[in-house]
């Protein structure tokens, strides 16, 4: 188990190699740079090529990965080019409103998510086992950002329930950030909530049908227990599989649901810094991005281990 | 809850009802993908306008006789675009699907029996879904220019990984399972063990992910449209059509209604096919 | 004749009417206090509009510094820091300007020539100052209160541009411009009504009053005369969805919603809970045509285009309402300054397709498509470019549109055998020399047939108002003949304000001065 952990700590580090590599050329094949959106629409050739210049942007593409390289190793990822702050502070800045949301939205998808999924198992091709699935599959079959424009019309420019855009932070408000971050966890937990349901139902489904909980069930176990006893346990690891890939969807569908609810997350962080060629923000954010985004699989394939003993590691 | 034990138990006289039920369920769905396709194959004889045909004197018209679905902004027929629209949804979605399922079980298999490599396949993967999707595809589709089959690289690219690990899942609880190691004990081969131990037990599970990978693609290339980097112009899409539409939700409802509505019937039927087919080719519902 | 539109008329009554009532209106009374919160596109550039073009960078950084001269409602030049309009010595090649005193910075220093000298050098060195202050022979200081500008030839322009936003000449102090050198100023130090409170990257730009501000007697128009600062803060809050702008305006969450769509016009104007506001002056939109390309420089195919579209449909259909652009041949945009002519007009907006194909066919075309750039970042470009495509296709003219992001767009714009045009937002002021497109200096300007270039040439060292209305007649003549650009109209920005919002004087660029709420 040590070793095994240790190996996977080793493998995160190549990872990010090559995270750095792809991201730091990916970003450079893509045309344009940053002095559009600095200068503006009416800048002149010459004030062009100045800062290019000052901006180091005329060296050669392999001095300037070097250079990246060199102080990323000193553990400096750089300073922004559009917003002249380093990328960390850019980053730390963003990452509360980005948390919470997906904090909230996930917790929204797995209370819905598996709720919906156990009764529409339970009551396996019934009328309910249709209407959850439908309501389920809905929430899948929707464009977020559709959802959520539809949720402002209704909740917060006709009710008038809800604000309909923007971010308050929890530790400042906390009643009023809640406000602000139900109907963005919504719009976004939903489409969550249906892939879990699906996955949930589909593997109490295969639980129910094993021979053990039969058995189980003949030994003349509470119904309850078996149901969430035996079935439950057993399902939840490919529930926590997809718990685990949905963080990951998430992070796509974070970028929508902050650019339509208008929350200064991470998501429109390294959007915007895409769309202005905001090179040392991109590089540095998909960087930490890109070390959650192991850090929580390792996570994931640890769990396995935990729900299920069957699954051992070597 | 008594009841809930009644189907829990699934007394043999219900088997055969509820074969039919989830065969029911994957029929309707697969109908429906059908009549969407055949809507898009056809679509020039649905409908006698240019769906890209600018007609500004004529814009923004509310549904009527001559225009059943009104017209946009640019005074082009929403019915023509709409059912031209599902030709590039089915396109994308079908082939990004196709592309990772097969991809990632290939993948997932060899990860599966070949340890070594296994790793190395599983670390790309990482790395590859440690790159955040949207950006990922954002940043393809602006290095290499909105091109149908570039949205298509670029969908199957964030896809991938996801669905190798989805099949690799099942592959480890699949391989761990007596009966395989059983079988390395019997010393069959590891093509043996591949093709008749670990393939159908991982097939459930790759269909479901095919499915919502389909699904997911349908509206990831939505998402892409309302970011800025959609489908060509002279490509009518559904997703460019909803971000065009977007801004006129109150002026001109009919312009995101309309491809919104299919955009969800097309991945909603995708879905009940999914899950219909699950129940399907589940061994254990058949042997039920 | 000038043909004044909708809305410049409308400006002229409300001009009238707040000059004859102007106590006497009677429902508001301004009161102050509050806090405005405007829903901008997105985080500004950075807040020195001395060494950006950006819109948003000026808009803001117009509450926090001054020039030494603006423009009134009118296009009118009128001082601000200066005391009064420079005095030009007879040969044109001095101009002495005299400060008003006891004007304090928001760091409580006083304004005096030194700031103006150190301001007015940066702007020469890394800004639009560049171009006007070509002939530049020295700036003095010979008391503490005057400035003198020494040139060693004359500038036609050189008052108006003092007052102009855009590479704007704003006044900082001495200090802050030592600190800075050629990077931008981080943290602008003005003398103007408003001073920057805090900046949350990527959030909001928060100003406060800046209570010291000494503001000038004369009633307000545009730019210029007194400002009341009535509001306690301004909040630019960055919201780049605009559909989420025009939601948040109606629950309440912002007060301003300063880029509304066309569309929403007549639904904003029919509102109860909140009315549209129009500046007189906008933007030229038009076809950019690069004339790097071969296929550009054939006359005869770019005057095949000029004859064939139909300006009505194309900003119909990129700007949604028709109070939103005017039709007019002008380069420069009426009713702003003096200089608006409609020669050429015959030229201009000629929805002639006849005429078109058969100069498409004697410009011996051989199918070659047109490269079309352009971007869905910006609506209207992309618009306007299916609808003259669309146009264009039907006297036999073939296109390819290459849609990609703005930044994308931008640095094809700056390759010269990658596009043929390109449809977009060109900056408009009140004098030519201001307008990039057909000044050189600028990526993509129109250097002219020998004889526009001839009479620019002459209109930039001619000072005399006649004179230079003359020369730009005429200038404007030859840029139609030679088909310069494909103008296709002048075009406005839509704001939409909350009801409880009142504006005292009619703006030309967004200002939150002289604003008040309920």
């Amino acid at each position: 188990m040590v070793a095994y952990l240790l190996r996977r700590l080793v493998s995160l580090l190549s990872i990010l190699v090559v995270v750095g590599l792809v991201v730091f050329f990916l970003v450079r094949l893509v045309p344009g740079d940053p002095t559009s959106a600095l200068l503006g629409e009416n800048a002149t050739a010459e004030q062009i090529g100045a800062l290019r210049t000052r901006l180091g942007l005329d060296r050669s593409l392999l001095a300037q990965f070097g250079a990246w390289m060199e102080s990323v190793a000193r553990g400096d990822l750089g300073t922004s080019i559009y917003m002249r702050i380093p990328v960390v502070t850019a980053v730390i800045q963003r990452i509360e409103p980005t948390g919470m949301l997906a904090l909230a939205a996930t917790l929204v998808a797995v209370l819905l998510g598996v709720s919906l999924g156990v009764i529409a198992a339970i009551r396996h091709n019934t009328a309910v086992d249709y209407a959850v699935m439908v309501i389920a599959m809905l929430g899948l079959s929707l464009p977020t950002f559709w959802l959520g424009l539809l949720m402002i019309m209704l909740f917060a420019v006709t009710l008038q329930w809800l604000p309909a855009a923007g971010y308050v932070s929890i530790l400042q408000e906390p009643v009023a950030s809640l406000r602000y971050l139900l109907m963005p966890a919504l719009a976004l937990g939903f489409s969550q909530a249906a892939i879990i349901a699906r996955m949930t139902r589909a593997s109490v489904l295969d639980t129910l049908g094993e021979d053990y909980v039969r058995t189980a069930h003949s030994k003349g176990l509470a119904a309850a227990r078996v149901v969430i006893g035996h079935a439950l346990r057993n399902a939840i690891l490919p529930i926590v599989t997809v718990i685990g890939l949905s963080i990951a969807t998430l992070a796509g569908g974070v970028v929508v649901t902050e650019t339509v609810f208008n929350i200064p997350g991470a998501g429109r962080l390294v959007i915007d810094s895409v769309l202005r060629r905001d090179y040392p923000v991109i590089q540095g954010s998909v960087l930490l991005v890109a070390f959650v985004y192991a850090f929580v699989n390792l996570l994931v394939d640890l769990s396995y281990a935990f729900f299920d003993p069957r699954v051992r590691y070597q | 809850m008594a009841s809930e034990i009644a189907s829990v138990a699934a007394p043999r006289r219900r088997a055969g009802l509820r074969r039919l039920l989830s065969r029911r369920i994957a029929v309707v769905g697969g109908v429906l993908i059908v009549v969407i396709t055949l809507v898009g194959l056809a679509a020039p004889l649905l409908t006698p306008y240019d769906p890209n045909g600018l007609q500004i004197s004529n814009r923004l018209k509310p549904p009527s006789g001559a225009h059943p679905f009104g017209t946009d902004n640019f005074g082009r027929d929403v019915w023509a675009r709409t059912v031209f629209g599902t030709r590039l949804s089915l396109v994308v979605g079908l082939s990004t699907a196709l592309i990772t399922a097969v991809l990632g079980t290939f993948l997932a298999l060899l990860a599966g029996v070949y340890r070594f490599l296994g790793e190395l396949i599983m670390r790309v993967m990482d790395g590859l879904m440690a790159l955040p999707a949207t950006l990922l595809a954002i940043a393809i589709m602006a290095a290499v220019g909105p091109r149908v089959e570039n949205m298509v690289v670029a969908l199957s690219l964030v896809y991938l990984p996801r669905s190798t690990r989805v099949a690799r899942a099942a592959v480890l609880v699949v391989r761990e399972q007596i009966f395989v190691e059983a079988a390395i004990a019997l010393g069959a081969g590891n093509r043996g063990i591949m093709r008749r131990h670990i393939l159908p037990g991982v097939l459930s599970p790759v269909i479901v992910q095919a499915t919502y990978v389909f699904a997911t693609a349908v509206l990831l290339e939505a998402s892409l449209s309302f970011l800025g980097v959609g489908a060509p112009p002279e490509v009518p899409s559904w997703g460019i059509m909803l971000s065009e539409g977007r801004l006129l939700m109150r002026n001109a409802p009919w312009m995101t209604v309309f491809p919104g509505t299919l955009l969800a019937l097309t991945v909603l039927s995708v879905n009940m096919l999914g899950d219909g087919l699950r129940d399907a080719l589940d061994p254990k519902t058949k042997r039920g | 004749m000038i043909r004044l539109h909708k809305l410049n008329v409308l400006v002229l009554i409300m001009a009238m009417v707040a000059t004859l009532f102007s106590v006497a209106a009677a429902q508001a009374t301004p009161k102050a206090g509050g806090i405005l919160r405007v829903a901008i596109t997105g985080d500004p550039p950075g807040l020195d509009s001395t060494v950006t073009t950006s819109a948003i960078t000026a808009e803001i950084n117009n509450h926090i510094t001054e020039m030494l001269y603006a423009f009134d409602g009118d296009g009118i030049v009128r001082p601000m820091l200066a005391a009064a309009l420079p005095d030009i010595s007879a040969d044109g090649l001095t101009y002495t300007i005299r400060l008003r005193a006891g004007v304090m910075f928001h760091d409580g220093s006083l304004l005096d020539s030194g700031d103006v000298k150190a301001s007015l050098e940066r702007w020469h060195r890394l800004s639009y100052g560049k171009t006007v202050l070509k002939n530049l022979v020295a700036i003095d200081t010979p008391d503490a209160l005057t400035v003198v500008i020494r040139l060693s030839a004359p500038v036609g322009i050189l008052t108006s541009a003092l007052g102009f936003d855009n590479y704007a000449s704003g006044i900082y102090t001495s200090e802050q411009l030592a600190g800075a050198g050629d990077d931008p100023i981080a943290v602008p130090i003005g003398t103007g009504p408003y001073r920057l409170k805090e900046w949350i990257r990527g959030q909001s730009v928060v100003l406060e009053r800046f209570s010291e501000y000494s503001a000038r007697s004369e009633e307000p128009s545009g730019d210029a005369g007194r400002k009341n600062a009535w509001l306690d803060e301004i909040h630019f809050i960055s919201v780049p969805d605009a559909a989420t702008r025009q939601a948040g305006l109606e629950s309440g969450e912002y007060d301003v919603n300063y880029r509304a769509a066309g569309e929403d016009y007549e639904y904003i104007e029919s509102s109860s809970k909140m009315w549209p506001w129009m500046p007189p002056v906008g933007y030229n939109y038009t076809l950019l045509l690069n004339f790097n390309s071969p296929l550009i420089q054939n006359l005869k195919l770019r005057q095949a285009i000029q004859a064939t579209l139909d300006m009505d449909a194309i900003a119909l259909g990129a700007f949604g309402n028709e109070a939103l652009y005017d039709l007019n041949p002008g380069v420069l945009p009426p009713g702003f300054g003096g200089m608006y002519t409609d020669a050429g007009k015959a030229l201009y907006d000629q929805r002639n397709p006849e005429l078109g194909r058969k100069l498409l066919e004697e410009s011996g075309y051989d199918g070659t498509p047109i490269r079309w750039i352009t971007t869905r970042d910006f609506s209207y470009q992309y618009a306007g470019t299916l609808i003259a495509v669309d146009q264009l296709e039907k006297i036999g003219l073939k296109s390819e549109v290459i849609v990609r992001d703005w930044a994308t767009t931008v640095e094809t714009r700056s390759k010269p055998d990658a596009w043929e045009i390109f449809v977009g937002n060109q900056i408009s002021g009140p004098e030519p020399e201001m307008i990039a497109i057909i000044n050189p200096g600028w990526v993509n300007a129109y250097n002219g047939s020998p004889e526009f270039a001839d009479l620019m040439a002459e209109l930039r060292v001619t000072a005399d108002p006649a004179k230079r209305a003359e020369l730009w007649a005429q200038a404007q003549e030859a840029y139609y003949e030679d088909v310069g650009s494909v103008r296709v109209s002048d075009t406005f920005l839509l704001v939409a304000y909350s009801a409880k919002v009142h504006v005292q004087a009619r703006y030309i660029a967004f200002q939150a001065w002289n604003t008040w709420l309920e």
